[in-house]
């Protein structure tokens, strides 16, 4: 570790040269150990350099794995390799790790893996959950304040859900997948399935999700995009009779009250 | 370093930030884990405070935060970041340090910390603490980074020496004549982390006392001790077991010299149960009372 010459006369590669050209070696094993990488007594620079590429893959396995345990328990040996695909494929651009598995559930609708569209949308399942685990708080409205809404001679002309609250349609039968792995069942035989499923973090902060009613499936993407009552119902009006519409709508949203989906009622002077 | 062509210069004497946190001492504590997020949320005896790693509450909500209030409510904290990557040529991302100085407001800790290593270069984030050349430049640069990051934050910062496995060309300078350059010219704080003393000098060749010796002893703010994996011709940081009986004897010399200093425990892989740890933390409290009364006696 002793000194020599200083930076004026220095003849290696700058600090921005330097960081890159290691980064590359971490990135792809292929690379040679960067230039900078001084000879040592003891261990090689070879040796030396391969700790960090171990370490670089194993942190990031690690998170895939931690964030997708289901997907690992169905695909079983081969999530390390899918892993590595994924990390050649996609580098970190997140300050945080928990952003790193964000387009793994895409990355693997272009594998190789037998039924990878199901292995996807299990995948996608297990990012709702996390979505849901960390969404922003926000407060939650019962139906007391549906009623005092009525009380201030005012109408209900919208709502706006908790930022927890997701709508998935995965097209498989991944919560029951997801079930099997939660139970330490094998994996089971993955079937088409036409259920749309909400995942919410409930007033107790644990993440929790059902199955949607069809009418329920229907309505809550267009509340999620800030439809207005009105604009639901007209919606719906091509689907159902006008009379079903309204008691299914306040049965709808008794239920999400309830469940402490709802942050905010949006009322207007009733006429 | 001084009259060296090219190399950044300090005199003690004008620490650029406060120094009044520099004594306050926290006593014993342990890095928070979320295994045990729900225990230490409803109160747990022996500890003196938990440091937390600021990005696992960079979040816009849920358990996370409420376990933030909870703990930060019952007990002093402290963050311990890493991924401000202050030693990347990329700069700071400042969306990074208003979310940081925003959980800073929140909790309220005694000190924020992060580590003396560069993870981020050309916007992919290794997401591993990566050595820095021991150069003019380096120091330079990461000077320039360390006084903007204080004036984002708005309080002192504290970094911690990282654990190598390779030096990187130029060496101009030892470590401890580099973070000493660093603290003295930033007034930044040193998050002495000790099983990092002993990793570096059993991968590099070096007697570990010559950095225990020679670190500003008005500069450390707080020590880090942490298990580490021995592999015979080399040592891996892992965080996965016990702190070592090596470590622990370089602890005592450390405290000899330095005083009380506020002392935490680090596990990242195998966590025990907390009860473990908690013993381990007692363990090191009877060490540090133990040198402090030779201290004390002579």
């Amino acid at each position: 570790m002793s000194a020599t010459s200083p930076v004026t006369n220095n003849p290696y590669l700058s600090l921005r040269e330097q960081q890159a050209e290691f980064l590359a070696g971490l990135l792809d094993p292929r690379t040679g150990v960067p230039s900078s990488v001084q000879a040592q007594e003891g261990l090689g620079r070879e040796a030396r350099f391969d700790i960090y590429r171990t370490a670089y893959r194993q942190r990031l396995k690690g998170v895939l794995r931690s964030d997708h345990p289901a997907v690992a328990h169905v695909v079983d040996c081969r999530f390390d390799r899918l892993a590595d695909a994924y990390i050649d494929a996609t580098p970190s651009t997140w300050h945080s790790l928990r952003n790193f598995g964000d387009e793994f559930p895409k990355f693997l609708t272009t594998t190789d893996l037998p039924d990878s569209m199901a292995v996807a949308a299990l995948a996608g399942f297990e990012r709702s959950l996390l979505d849901a685990f960390d969404a922003p708080d926000a407060p939650r409205r019962g139906s007391s304040d549906l009623l005092a809404v009525g009380a201030d001679g005012r109408s209900l002309s919208g709502i706006v859900l908790h930022p927890s609250v997701r709508r998935i349609a995965p097209g498989f039968n991944v919560v029951e997948q997801w079930h099997a792995y939660q139970e330490g069942r094998p994996p089971v035989p993955w079937v088409g399935q036409r259920t749309a499923w909400a995942l919410w973090r409930g007033t107790d902060r644990r993440t929790s999700f059902r199955a949607l009613s069809p009418f329920e499936a229907m309505l809550l993407p267009r509340v999620l995009v800030g439809d207005s009552l009105a604009e639901q119902c007209e919606a719906l009006a091509d689907i159902y009779e006008p009379t079903q519409i309204p008691p299914l709508v306040a049965s709808a949203l008794r239920r999400w009250l309830a469940e402490g989906w709802v942050s905010e009622l949006l009322s207007e002077p009733a006429d | 370093m001084n009259g060296r062509a090219g190399a950044p210069q300090c005199v003690r004497g004008v620490p650029r930030t406060s120094r009044s946190t520099a004594a306050a001492g926290l006593g014993f504590g342990l890095g928070l884990r979320t295994p045990h997020y729900d225990q230490v949320a409803h109160g747990v005896e022996g500890v003196d405070f938990f440091e937390l790693l600021s990005e696992n509450f960079m979040v816009d909500g849920g358990k996370p935060l409420y376990y933030l209030d909870a703990v930060a409510e019952r007990y002093d904290v402290v963050l311990h970041g890493v991924s401000m990557s202050i030693g990347s040529v990329d700069p700071p991302s400042r969306e990074y340090l208003d979310k940081l100085a925003a959980l800073a407001r929140r909790a309220k800790p005694a000190w924020v910390s992060d580590h003396l290593c560069w993870t981020i270069a050309g916007g992919i984030n290794s997401h591993d603490l990566l050595p820095l050349p021991l150069s003019y430049q380096a120091l330079q640069m990461v000077i320039e980074r360390v006084n903007y990051v204080q004036d984002v934050l708005e309080r002192p910062f504290v970094l911690e020496n990282i654990s190598t496995y390779s030096t990187l060309q130029p060496t101009q300078m030892e470590e401890w004549e580099f973070i000493n350059t660093l603290t003295c010219a930033t007034g930044a704080k040193v998050l002495l982390d000790v099983n990092n003393v002993y990793v570096n000098a059993r991968n590099h060749g070096f007697d570990p006392h010559r950095f225990l010796d020679a670190i500003d002893p008005d500069s450390v703010q707080q020590i880090h001790l942490a298990g580490h994996t021995d592999l015979g011709d080399h040592v891996i940081d892992t965080h996965d077991d016990a702190v070592t009986d090596e470590v622990l004897d370089l602890y005592a010399y450390t405290i000899a010299r330095l005083g009380p200093v506020s002392t935490s425990i680090e596990r990242d892989d195998d966590i025990p149960p907390l009860e473990v740890l908690l013993e381990e933390l007692d363990h090191v409290r009877d060490i540090a009372r133990d040198q402090q009364s030779v201290s004390l006696a002579s």
